[in-house]
């Protein structure tokens, strides 16, 4: 408990820091008019394209369904995987399904465009712009075509939610809210470190590959794994906190004093990546000229 | 705006001893080569710009001349803070650029005639929309620039065209109108009629003329065609392997370089004999033409005795082309003296 209430008291501080950062420093009204217009410059482009873009939502949504089979498959042969049931499996893959289409719609684009930035010497004529450059670079595109996977993901929890499988209650639902924050902030942190990596390398393709290899680790709970190799997935290499974490909080099976802990975490990593991202661009050497 | 000495209200940008290196892995030809590369890789630093001292008077434009690989572009790039410099020091319109200051990114923009602002798959006006955006642009401000921009480079026929379906002509004049807008103080043009057809090199090169005359920004300019520098800078700084070798007016460098003017001269009838203690050369005849190369301060005279002849269809006097002058700086004799 006590562990907890500190873990608190420092996100708090650490959140008041950077909330104020952002408002007073970065001036993050103008810059979040500044991306909703690239938003709407990403849709009308998108939209250029009708039949892609059709396709892509089909495809994605059978991607859903098949993934969803995946999990039905296992539970033809077990009734539990270390101690996740069919229902609680469906919980995390909801869970999973929502964090992964909200990485695919915010940030994979601009994690694609990166390396072609980076390449092609583009990223110049962005860093010459009076822009927060980390925000513009990470959140200037947006691809709508994973907006049916969350309205399925979502479909299934509330049916989970029908049925009984996820509890109404207020905690639970608090400690989910705070741990969905921790995983799209250290998702976002996976982001910016492939991005500083392009920066400084100056050529790293394939980066959205580690980042949905990352995604292959979270798609199970990390209960399957040995101790060392959870024990590391809670700590310095963060998967638990993506998915199961609060598929557990959803489902009452979290402890607070963890989701406090993964959200400090979340916290001091987003602190570290804005640092990161200010030194790779210091140490950018642009190309050709 | 940070504190403006003297200084910087005389000079928009204002270099010291400005180096820049850059660390470059070399590479042999070959597989073995390639794999010896791999696990232990060699590099060698490169100086791209030696102790660049340089002062630009606001409201100037300056050319920057040089072979590939001079340093010319890395130079546009510390000044505008893209690259932080080796070490010097580097003072623009009071800024240190690579701090990337938001004021000072609101005062400067940078054009690359091989890269481009402009989103590919969109017309141009949605680009407008966004750097409108990005620069704070209140409604009348931007309709005002917008409107000018577009009657200045006559592009309203492509505005709601997509980019990609543009001319090159159109989307260099469309990248202008965008890196325009906010009306900076400071232009960076990298190479701004690259690829262009000569009409449409001398549409960008007399907007550039007209755009100076009404809002006065310091231009500093960088091009392979001497035409573009002809036309729009009257002082040149040139630099070559990271130094400066040149900077005054481009007059003084075409007299330092080629103290000779080009004299061409078509006659009716007869010859024309070329003394080269006269200060006359003879360098080409085809027929009644004749060109000849003659030093300045004998072209009145030698002018003279042609018309004295009476046999004349037609007479010019040029300078040597620009190419040529810019050229010799950069031959082998030339350097080594």
């Amino acid at each position: 408990m006590q562990y907890a209430v500190t873990a608190i008291y420092i996100s708090s501080l650490c959140l008041c820091a950077f909330v104020r950062y952002l408002v007073f420093e970065h001036d993050i009204m103008r810059q979040m008019a500044i991306i909703v217009n690239l938003w709407k410059a990403t849709v009308i482009q998108a939209m250029e394209y009708r039949a892609s873009f059709v396709f892509a939502i089909v495809a994605n949504f059978f991607d859903f369904i098949f993934g969803l089979l995946q999990y039905l498959v296992f539970f033809t042969a077990a009734k539990s995987i270390a101690g996740w049931e069919a229902d609680h499996m469906l919980v995390l893959y909801g869970v999973f399904m929502l964090v992964f289409a909200l990485h695919f719609i915010l940030l994979y684009p601009n994690l694609v465009a990166m390396g072609d930035m980076v390449n092609s010497g583009n990223l110049d004529l962005l860093l010459t712009k009076p822009v927060d450059s980390q925000l513009i670079i990470s959140f200037r595109r947006i691809s709508l075509e994973e907006l049916g996977s969350i309205g399925t993901a979502t479909i299934l929890l509330g049916w989970l939610l029908y049925r009984g499988v996820i509890v109404f209650d207020i905690g639970n639902f608090l400690l989910f809210g705070v741990s969905m924050v921790s995983s799209l902030l250290l998702v976002y942190c996976v982001f910016v470190l492939l991005i500083c990596l392009a920066v400084i390398m100056e050529r790293l393709d394939n980066m959205s590959q580690l980042l949905w290899s990352l995604f292959a680790l979270c798609r199970y709970p990390v209960d399957i794994y040995p101790d060392r190799i959870r024990y590391a997935f809670m700590s310095f290499l963060p998967v638990a906190f993506i998915a199961t974490i609060p598929a557990s909080a959803l489902l009452g099976r979290s402890d607070s004093a963890t989701v406090w802990h993964g959200f400090a975490m979340a916290v001091v990593a987003v602190l570290f990546c804005s640092w990161l991202w200010r030194r790779a661009i210091g140490a950018y050497t642009s190309a050709g000229g | 705006m940070p504190n403006m000495n003297e200084r910087q209200q005389e000079y928009a940008i204002v270099t010291r001893a400005l180096n820049r290196e850059f660390r470059v892995r070399l590479k042999a030809e070959g597989l073995a080569a390639s794999l010896r590369n791999f696990f232990a890789p060699q590099h060698k630093t490169v100086n791209a710009v030696n102790d660049l001292d340089m002062q630009i008077g606001a409201g100037e434009i300056v050319g920057f001349l040089g072979p590939n690989g001079a340093g010319k572009t890395t130079t546009l790039k510390m000044l505008s803070g893209l690259l932080v410099p080796t070490s010097g020091s580097i003072d623009v319109l009071g800024y240190t650029p690579f701090s990337r200051d938001h004021a000072f990114l609101r005062h400067i923009s940078l054009v690359m005639g091989q890269k481009q602002n402009l989103w590919w798959d969109l017309p141009p006006v949605e680009t407008f929309a966004i750097h409108r955006r990005i620069y704070g642009l209140t409604d009348q401000q931007y309709a005002e620039r917008t409107k000018e921009l577009i009657d200045m480079l006559e592009i309203s026929d492509c505005l709601e065209t997509q980019t990609r379906k543009l001319s090159l002509g159109q989307r260099m004049r469309c990248e202008l109108a965008v890196s325009l807008l906010h009306q900076p103080k400071i232009l960076f043009l990298d190479e701004p009629t690259i690829g262009l057809d000569i009409l449409m090199q001398k549409k960008i090169r007399s907007f550039l003329l007209d755009y100076h005359r009404r809002f006065k920004p310091t231009i500093l300019l960088t091009s392979h065609y001497m035409d573009d520098v002809a036309a729009l800078a009257q002082r040149v700084i040139v630099i070559d392997r990271g130094n400066k070798v040149f900077d005054g007016y481009l007059s003084d460098l075409t007299h330092k370089l080629h103290p000779e003017k080009i004299v061409s001269v078509v006659l009716n009838n007869g010859n024309f004999i070329c003394n080269p203690e006269e200060g006359c050369r003879l360098i080409h005849q085809d027929g009644q033409h004749y060109r000849l190369l003659v030093e300045r301060n004998r072209v009145p005279e030698i002018a003279a005795r042609l018309y004295a002849t009476g046999n004349i269809a037609d007479l010019t006097i040029e300078d040597p082309p620009l190419e040529d002058i810019i050229g010799q700086l950069f031959t082998a004799e030339t350097r080594n003296s």
